[in-house]
């Protein structure tokens, strides 16, 4: 049995079942077709029905997996064959050439000036947006170039220009490009594959009855995408080819059973109006297919947003005046100056050659939804091969993220024997010791990040105010600091001990840049990012004197600030590896049976006196789940059972069980909430629900945490929430969220300890007398009030739960006495930051 | 110098600012603060005896005035 696992396609599903598994302790091979990962997901702007943005969410992701020593991530590849069984697959992937070693490539993109063959249509973009034959394929990891060898003269003609060195060549200090590179084969040898390989636009013959391919200015959803993108051809800007900005934009949302082609239109509508409120903004459908409650509140809001809705059986198009589309429906006519068509979706290529090559059955639009023999939405025909994401069926991101978790948990669950066997252990750290006494020598990089910065900001003079600054001993200009390689080379001569990072947000960047930070040999808490993208380039873009004097003043701040930034540790808690998951519903069934099939220990708690009640929805399905957890030795049933007090905290619950015969105490590193809606917490034995922080909304379903990846999450860490406790749904899709389920609790509970970010509270004695005002501000009721004997009186101060504390700040903001402080957060830093501004030239 | 206060066992204790010169000086000064209900536990650090205790509030009041700003 091996301990690795294949997944087949980078998109959202594709992403988060491989972090899923590497939490779990597998090790995962992430082959992708396309050059860059994120799939269709990076190429949106924001998503349904959280309007989040899309490239914000997914972008830090991209970054965790690239870095982790257990990912191996293929881009620019397909699966070649796929033979063995469940447990022991030989598969074979092809590289395709990119003509440039990505090993050697910088992302210097010293390349992309010289490269004489301009204009090349971004594939990317759809076509919209020009590059060089040598160029990115798009702004997500891997970033390294490649080079079109349909466009580049060499590579067609042996020879560029006049020149017999081609001037990319010339111009390559790191002597990247190989234009004799061959595909090149690889093999893998892996237990489980998971495939997600997503969906695609049906661009048939029939959108050429709507004008599409015959008029100018007619689009599809996708494509329209990449015009609201901020990282698209038009920056974020609306504009038609002509480069005019439309005012009157329609949707039509051909007939698609899936409720996805109407709600891209509506969130694409609500884009338009968010740049132009005074824009004319109409969609014609057949139908909505509104299926969830959260979709339906979608689709209200955008009808507030002012955008008209119209349904009709079909539309007629015409080309209209000066690009125009003249628009026919039901006896009535409509022009608009930008016409979006939202096609059904169907399987893409590579699913169908893919589905050819490894043998397994399709649906009737390509999809991996054929019904297997025991009717479960993840499994294929064959076994050991599982599904997610739209890849089975199309579907929001959300819902493809909870299938990628279910996905992982099946395959967590066939290679159990082998969790943790193959994992590659990370790089031993030598860091170097910084004591608060050692004067600051400060080291700053300021990242170019291709023309993101570097564009928009007088480099020269921000590198040379910025070696004037106090304690700084040398200031390094990078291409693109995120690749970690200036940063690295620079910290490993020790000749450093503050970071200071001039670059992009913290919200997406930290995680990589500690890491970056970690391997040159600092204790991350050393580093300071400033943010020059967002809060410079980005908002200013227009004024490059004014940008550049706040570049200034940022990175005398983040200098300043640097200079008292302390080394610390993180905190280590040990867990219980094993799992209470209360309710014996469907969801909860399923995602006890995962867990114990994944070989952790379950505790499942259900009310009434068997589980009968999910036994009378008559599913095959689920009677075996149930004959599975008679079967399993891991999972201990308690019926006729509450759950009473819960006391602790991720890896470390204390839960009270009321049972007919007396109360019982077990201990857990996780739990999870599979209570229908109806079914309160609360009686004389306990209220769980309180215990551990749980609110509901108006429709009485559970509230979880924020975010579109976020779906089975509680805010209180270490517990979930899955089926009947977040929404209401179908069997199988109850099914799929207990397993998924599983797969959040198995990536805390398999683990021997949890690591903490120790960026917590720590309360200062000599200030602190117990006032107890940071107690109920506090989100995570980490503080505890005691009473303490000194000197003959008793005095009062809070404890903190370092376990459960998140470093908020709330108490920080609360504390009258200033008794009260985050660690890497002190009041004093933020005073030097504001001294840094109100003491500048 | 001596600690404010120590994590043992997991809980924070706080010293209260004796140093005995025994172990059984210490003891009997800890059996004074438990009678009060106070968690005890001693420390022994340069020769001296160091004597932390700790005892949870469960009723909460806040100081008169209200939110500080």
């Amino acid at each position: 049995m091996k301990g690795s696992v294949l997944i087949i396609g980078a998109g959202p599903a594709g992403m988060r079942a491989s972090a899923e598994l590497l939490d779990q302790g597998f090790k995962v091979i992430l082959v992708e077709e396309k050059p860059t990962i994120g799939g269709k997901m990076a190429q949106i702007d924001k998503m349904f029905p959280s309007n989040e943005c899309s490239t914000c969410t997914i972008l830090p992701r991209m970054l965790e997996l690239t870095s982790d020593p257990n990912m191996t991530i293929v881009a620019f590849a397909e699966v070649k064959s796929i033979d063995g069984k469940a447990g022991d697959f030989k598969v074979k992937v092809v590289k395709n050439p990119r003509y440039v070693d990505p090993m050697k490539c910088t992302a210097c993109t010293d390349c992309f000036p010289v490269c004489p063959v301009g204009e090349v249509p971004m594939e990317f973009n759809f076509g919209r947006g020009a590059s060089k034959a040598i160029y990115f394929y798009s702004p997500f990891p891997p970033r390294k170039a490649l080079i079109d060898p349909e466009k580049c003269t060499y590579i067609l003609e042996g020879k560029c220009g006049d020149k017999e060195i081609p001037p990319c060549v010339e111009a390559c200090k790191p002597e990247a490009i190989v234009f004799d590179q061959k595909p090149v084969e690889a093999e893998f040898n892996v237990g489980a594959v998971i495939l997600a390989t997503g969906m695609d636009e049906m661009k048939t013959k029939s959108l050429e009855t709507f004008g599409y391919g015959q008029f100018p200015n007619i689009l599809t959803a996708l494509e329209y995408e990449r015009l609201l993108s901020g990282l698209g051809p038009t920056g974020g800007v609306i504009k038609r080819d002509d480069k005019k900005e439309p005012q009157s934009v329609a949707w039509y949302v051909l007939s698609n059973p899936s409720p996805v082609g109407f709600m891209t239109a509506v969130a694409e509508a609500m884009g338009t109006i968010e740049r132009n409120p005074h824009a004319s903004v109409s969609v014609f459908y057949e139908d909505m297919n509104l299926v969830r409650d959260d979709y339906d509140d979608f689709y209200k809001k955008a009808k507030e947003s002012k955008i008209n809705f119209i349904k009709t059986d079909c539309i007629s198009v015409a080309e209209g005046k000066e690009g125009n589309v003249d628009i026919s429906y039901d006896k009535e006519s409509f022009n608009a100056e930008m016409l979006v068509l939202v096609p059904p979706y169907a399987a893409n290529e590579s699913t169908l050659k893919l589905a050819e090559k490894i043998g397994l059955e399709l649906d009737e639009w390509g999809f991996f939804s054929k019904k297997t023999e025991d009717f479960h939405p993840i499994h294929t025909s064959k076994e050991g091969i599982f599904v997610c994401g739209s890849a089975q069926e199309p579907k929001g991101v959300d819902d493809a993220i909870v299938q990628a978790c279910s996905a992982a948990s099946h395959a967590a669950a066939l290679l159990a024997s082998s969790r943790g066997k193959e994992l590659v252990a990370p790089p031993e750290k030598d860091i170097l010791p910084v004591k608060p006494e050692d004067e600051p020598e400060t080291l700053a990089v300021i990242c170019r990040c291709g023309i993101n910065i570097a564009g928009f900001l007088d480099m020269e003079e921000v590198i040379e105010y910025t070696k004037s600054l106090p304690h700084v001993k040398h200031v390094e200009l990078t291409p693109f600091g995120c690749d970690g390689v200036a940063i690295r080379e620079l910290l490993k001569t020790k000749k450093f001990n503050r970071l200071v990072i001039g670059a992009c947000s913290p919200k997406t960047h930290e995680d990589l840049f500690f890491l970056h930070t970690e391997m040159g040999g600092l204790n991350r808490y050393l580093m300071e990012i400033v943010n020059l993208r967002n809060h410079c380039t980005w908002v200013h873009s227009t004024d490059k004197q004014k940008a550049t004097e706040k570049a200034k003043t940022l990175m005398r701040m983040g200098v300043n600030r640097a200079t008292m930034l302390e080394s610390l540790e993180d905190i280590h808690v040990l867990v219980t590896p094993a799992c209470l998951v209360i309710g014996g519903t469907p969801s909860g069934i399923a995602c006890a049976l995962k867990l114990g099939q994944a070989g952790l220990d379950v505790y499942l708690v259900e009310k009434e006196s068997d589980l009968s009640k999910a036994k009378e929805n008559k599913n095959r399905f689920v009677e075996k789940m149930i004959d599975g957890l008679d079967k399993n030795e891991k999972v201990k049933i308690y019926t006729e059972a509450r759950v009473g007090k819960i006391e602790g905290f991720v890896g470390n619950f204390k839960v009270e069980i009321v049972k007919p015969t007396g109360k019982e105490n077990i201990d857990v590193g996780s739990i999870v909430v599979a209570t229908p809606v109806d079914m309160r917490a609360e009686s004389d034995n306990g209220d769980f629900e309180k215990d551990l922080l749980l609110q509901r909304d108006d429709k009485n379903f559970f509230v979880g945490m924020l975010g579109i990846l976020n779906p089975l999450d509680f805010n209180t860490d270490g517990v979930y929430k899955c089926g009947p406790a977040r929404k209401v749904m179908g069997i199988p899709d109850a099914i799929i969220d207990g397993e998924g389920t599983a797969s959040r609790v198995a990536g805390v509970i398999s683990k021997k300890e949890l690591v903490k970010s120790p960026t917590i509270s720590f309360v200062v004695d000599e200030k602190c007398d117990g006032c107890a005002y940071c107690i109920e501000p506090c989100p995570a009721q980490a503080f505890t009030l005691i009473e303490y004997m000194q000197e003959g009186s008793v005095k009062k101060t809070v404890e903190v739960n370092e376990a459960i504390c998140r470093g908020c700040g709330v108490c920080m903001a609360t504390c009258p006495k200033e008794g009260i402080f985050v660690w890497h957060f002190k009041p004093e830093y933020f005073k030097e930051m504001i001294n840094s501004v109100a003491g500048s030239e | 110098m001596t600690n404010t206060s120590e994590k043992i066992g997991g809980k924070k204790f706080m010293w209260d600012k004796g140093y005995y010169s025994t172990e059984a000086e210490a003891k009997e000064k800890m059996d004074e603060y438990e009678k009060d209900g106070f968690e005890t536990r001693f420390v022994k650090e340069e020769g001296k005896f160091l004597v932390y205790t700790r005892r949870i509030v469960t009723e909460i009041v806040l100081e008169e005035g209200g939110q500080p700003l």
